[in-house]
């Protein structure tokens, strides 16, 4: 026990020290300016949903990033140098609650500390929190708390957190409200138990959005509804590089029409998976399989999306989380040095010889082609298991499953259909 | 004629720095690498894929520079022959257009080859 210890404080203080000479070297740019951006628009007393692509998240972290700007001009400091303290402190307490998640599954101490350490000390989730400043961990955070209390409900009111916890989670990132519907199904519940986690969701994101919906009904819809994601990371990215191969242009297109056919596939393919989960105690593992799903098929992805399923799988221990991370961590060196290397490297930047600069394309190429194929692999490795379930099922659960099984496969046509078209248009 | 045929890997593909990390494995000799490097320019300029001009251009540029420091007067022929079909791939492009120019540079480098 005090070997784990040692091992978990140990751990934690190599990655604050290697986060921090990515903080102390980092600059104000790409989605932290944006941050605070945004906080100044709040603090001027205005929507920020206002400004259109300014801010495409719920606004739950735009109360932070004010407050952050608060504190930045009362210290006399930078602001990304303190906005980042957020999600790298979400970092240490995920790291902590994985920890103590294994220790209640009954994992020895010694095991329990290393699996966690695997998270807080994974480049991916170093770079994501420290160098870049994105926020998924504090909804990875949220993510693990609410799972923990559903899976663990010690006490009664737990219950009743879980959900609360989920709709705050949402309320910073939508992310999670892919997985919602997995929570509904999970377990042996009865109806009004699912109705009332839903309510008690649903009433927290709602009570959070509200004031900006009542600003500016619109705008706040369509920033946050309107926002598909970008092609950065996935197969798109793939496809992206062997666009590159024509003549230069990083842009794909066809990015728009991947995005809109892989969103029906996606949609279509995780209420497969749900009904695959319903009333079976894996809620950890579904939720896992969702967002590879996501990963594996949506095209419209960010770099920060790969830490979504870290927790998940470490809290599994499954291995593959091991090669995931391999290949995550060139897809987004890749990504990093060829796009935003000032992202990466901060004030160090000019050492890669500026942007756009061709001798990383190949990088981001195949470290992304090696990340979708580990994902894929991984989400079918899963699904095999998964898939026992489904004898199971009553006769009218299985039709539907079939049915959703077949429509998944149909939605796939157009995706393949552009993707080999861009492969072909760029290797002619 | 100076050019014969195209490069199998080019400055556009995705396999380019393989490419060039054999090269640097193998110490393939200036000379020859001088003739890798216009191929290749050949292949980019031909195809209109500008976006690699730029660095197509350099690549030529820096081996053509380490032949002049090296005083190789074997190229001397070979840079005659280049100087042809680089003109005629310059005048491929509009006048005094960034390609025109860029292709003009490598004009201008090759002839102090002679």
């Amino acid at each position: 026990m005090k070997e784990a210890k040692l091992i978990l404080v140990s751990g934690i203080f190599i990655s604050i020290l290697i986060r921090g000479f990515f903080i102390f070297t980092g600059l104000e740019v790409g989605d932290v300016k944006n941050m605070h951006d945004t906080a100044n628009m709040l603090l001027s007393g205005l929507n920020p949903y206002t400004n259109s692509h300014l801010y495409p998240y719920p606004p739950l972290y735009v109360f932070v990033e004010a407050a952050t700007a608060l504190f930045t001009n009362f210290a006399g400091t930078s602001f990304h140098f303190l906005i980042k303290f957020w999600p790298n402190l979400a970092d240490i307490f995920i790291t902590l609650l994985l920890y103590k998640f294994l220790r209640k599954q009954k994992v020895s101490p010694t095991p329990a500390a290393i699996w966690s350490l695997l998270y807080i000390l994974n480049p991916v989730t170093i770079i994501t929190s420290s160098a870049h400043g994105q926020f998924d961990s504090i909804v990875s955070l949220l993510t693990i708390l609410s799972i923990y209390l559903l899976t663990f409900p010690s006490k009664k009111f737990y219950i009743l957190l879980s959900p609360i916890i989920l709709g705050l989670a949402i309320s910073f990132k939508a992310n999670p409200a892919m997985i919602l519907p997995v929570f509904l199904v999970f377990g042996q519940r009865a109806l009004p138990e699912r109705a009332r986690f839903f309510l008690l969701t649903c009433l927290t994101i709602g009570i959070i959005f509200l004031p900006f919906l009542l600003l500016n009904f619109n705008a706040t819809l369509v920033s946050v509804f309107g926002y598909s994601g970008v092609s950065d990371f996935g197969y798109a990215a793939v496809l992206r590089a062997l666009w590159y191969q024509i003549n230069a242009e990083y842009w794909l297109p066809q990015a728009e029409d991947l995005i809109g056919a892989s969103k029906l596939a996606f949609l279509l393919g995780a209420a497969l998976l749900v009904i695959l989960s319903s009333g079976k105690d894996t809620l950890i593992r579904s939720c896992l399989l969702i967002y590879l799903l996501f990963l594996t098929v949506f095209s419209g992805q960010s770099a920060q999306y790969s830490i979504w399923v870290l927790p998940l799988g470490i809290l599994l221990r499954d291995r593959w989380v091991i090669a995931f991370s391999f290949a995550a961590l060139f897809a987004h060196l890749g990504f990093y040095l060829f796009f935003a290397p000032e992202l990466l490297l901060g004030k160090y930047f000019t050492i890669t010889g500026g942007f756009y600069q061709t001798k990383y394309m190949p990088l981001y190429f195949f470290g992304n082609l090696m990340l979708w194929v580990v994902t894929a692999l991984w989400l079918l490795k899963i699904l095999k298991g998964q898939w026992a379930n489904f004898q199971a099922f009553k006769k009218p659960v299985k039709s539907l499953a079939l049915a959703l099984s077949v429509l998944f496969l149909v939605s796939l046509i157009p995706v393949i259909n552009l993707t080999l078209q861009i492969i072909q248009a760029s290797t002619k | 004629m100076g050019f014969t045929k195209y490069e199998s890997v080019n400055g556009n593909s995705l396999l380019y720095p393989f490419k060039r990390f054999r090269e640097k494995i193998f110490r393939v000799p200036d000379q020859e690498l001088f003739d890798t490097r216009f191929n290749e320019l050949i292949y980019i300029a031909n195809k209109k894929k500008t976006g690699f001009l730029e660095e197509s251009v350099s690549r030529y540029i820096s081996i053509s520079g380490i032949l002049m420091q090296n005083k190789k007067s074997s190229v001397s022929e070979k840079a005659k022959q280049n100087i042809k079909i680089l003109e005629k791939l310059r005048d491929g492009y509009p006048a005094n257009s960034l390609p025109w120019i860029q292709i003009q540079k490598t004009v201008d480098t090759t002839r102090r080859l002679q």
